[in-house]
């Protein structure tokens, strides 16, 4: 299953980051599909990127509310959260795969819930993606998108791409910039030790997608006949969940670690057994 | 949750945004995301 999502996070990077030529050259792609969102968090100013990144969007529209509020958006946030939940982030985002892949690197590891540092990201959502880009809509006319604006590191990566080609933009760069790449590279060093951090503690889009878990199609289904209570998937939850009492927690990335472990096979992801119905069907 | 009360959140969910994605389709606005998405943000890589 490890590979299995590996392999679709990657195709799912390189999917939503198709134009590698353009980080040579600095250029945005500016074709159709950047009126499309994709799921996961992929910054819109990244030179590879062919969509938009939802956040950001929800963002712009929250800080230019005289053109009236982008329901396309809202819609498409809503039907992610719906749909597949935190499942985008265990499978779908380019930033889940850099933070696990640099969480791969042989330091010690905390195995720490840190469940306090995990409202974090509610407050993030609430202030910096809602509340600021409307306030400074009021009183500005125009608001920006704070939580791009102070924290994104996605759009940061973006950034550096842009700068190192482009004379103008490096010489714009001030202290805002410097401060995103310390925030950049903290989390990059915090990934090294704690896994995901960003997702777990920060992660407004993440935020929003968990709390459609309880509801969304893909969903983790527990046989409480089946399950011996032994505890090995809650040892293998990297999101330090107990998944028989938390299956549908709004901190599962629905990274599947707890199906494949458990040796009586008492977790499962939802609608499996119609899709296997299906296939039988199909096969007679 | 009960079964029952997740599958009519969900699908009520699913209508609200395909009829959101719907309305916003109509009015143009996926061109906005496009607009937006065209242009180097400058907030977005910090040197806004
Ligand atoms: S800076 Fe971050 S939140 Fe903003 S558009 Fe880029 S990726 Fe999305
Ligand atoms: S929490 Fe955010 S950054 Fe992490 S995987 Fe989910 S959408 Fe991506
Ligand atoms: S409960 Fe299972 S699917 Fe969810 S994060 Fe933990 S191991 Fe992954």
């Amino acid at each position: 299953m490890d590979k299995r999502r590996k392999i679709t996070q990657i195709l799912i990077t390189l999917l939503y980051n198709p134009h590698l030529g353009n980080i040579l050259s600095g250029r945005l792609h500016t074709g159709k599909s950047k009126g499309v969102c994709v799921p996961g968090l992929n910054c819109y100013s990244c030179p590879a990127a062919a969509g938009s990144c939802p956040l950001g969007s929800l963002q712009q529209t929250l800080g230019n509310l005289k053109k009236g509020i982008n329901t396309y958006v809202i819609g498409t946030i809503l039907l992610f959260a719906a749909v597949f939940g935190r499942f985008v982030c265990g499978w779908l985002c380019p930033f889940g795969l850099i933070q696990e892949l640099i969480y791969k690197i042989p330091v010690p590891k905390c195995m720490k819930r840190l469940k306090v540092l995990g409202w974090l990201k509610y407050a993030v959502l609430v202030v910096l993606v809602i509340l600021l880009p409307v306030i400074t809509y009021i009183e500005k006319g125009m608001g920006y998108p704070a939580f791009c604006k102070f924290i994104c590191p996605q759009g940061t990566i973006g950034g550096l791409f842009l700068i190192r080609a482009s004379e103008t933009l490096r010489a714009q760069a001030g202290m805002m910039f410097t401060v995103k790449v310390i925030i950049l590279i903290g989390i990059v060093i915090c990934s090294a030790f704690v896994f995901r951090p960003f997702c777990r503690f920060i992660c407004p889009l993440g935020a929003i997608y968990g709390l459609f878990n309880r509801i969304a199609l893909v969903r983790i289904k527990v046989d409480k006949g089946a399950c011996t209570d032994c505890g090995t998937c809650k040892k293998a939850c990297p999101m330090r969940l107990d998944p028989v009492k938390e299956c549908n927690h709004a901190d599962c990335i629905r990274c599947g670690k707890c199906i494949a472990d458990c040796p009586v096979k008492a977790l499962s992801f939802s609608g499996k057994e119609g899709i296997e119905k299906i296939k039988k069907a199909a096969s007679k | 949750m009960k079964k029952k009360t997740v599958l009519i959140a969900r699908i009520a969910i699913l209508l609200l945004s395909v009829i959101l994605i719907s309305i916003g389709a109509y009015k143009g606005k996926t061109k906005d995301t496009q607009n937006k998405g065209s242009m180097i943000c400058l907030e977005c890589i910090g040197l806004g």
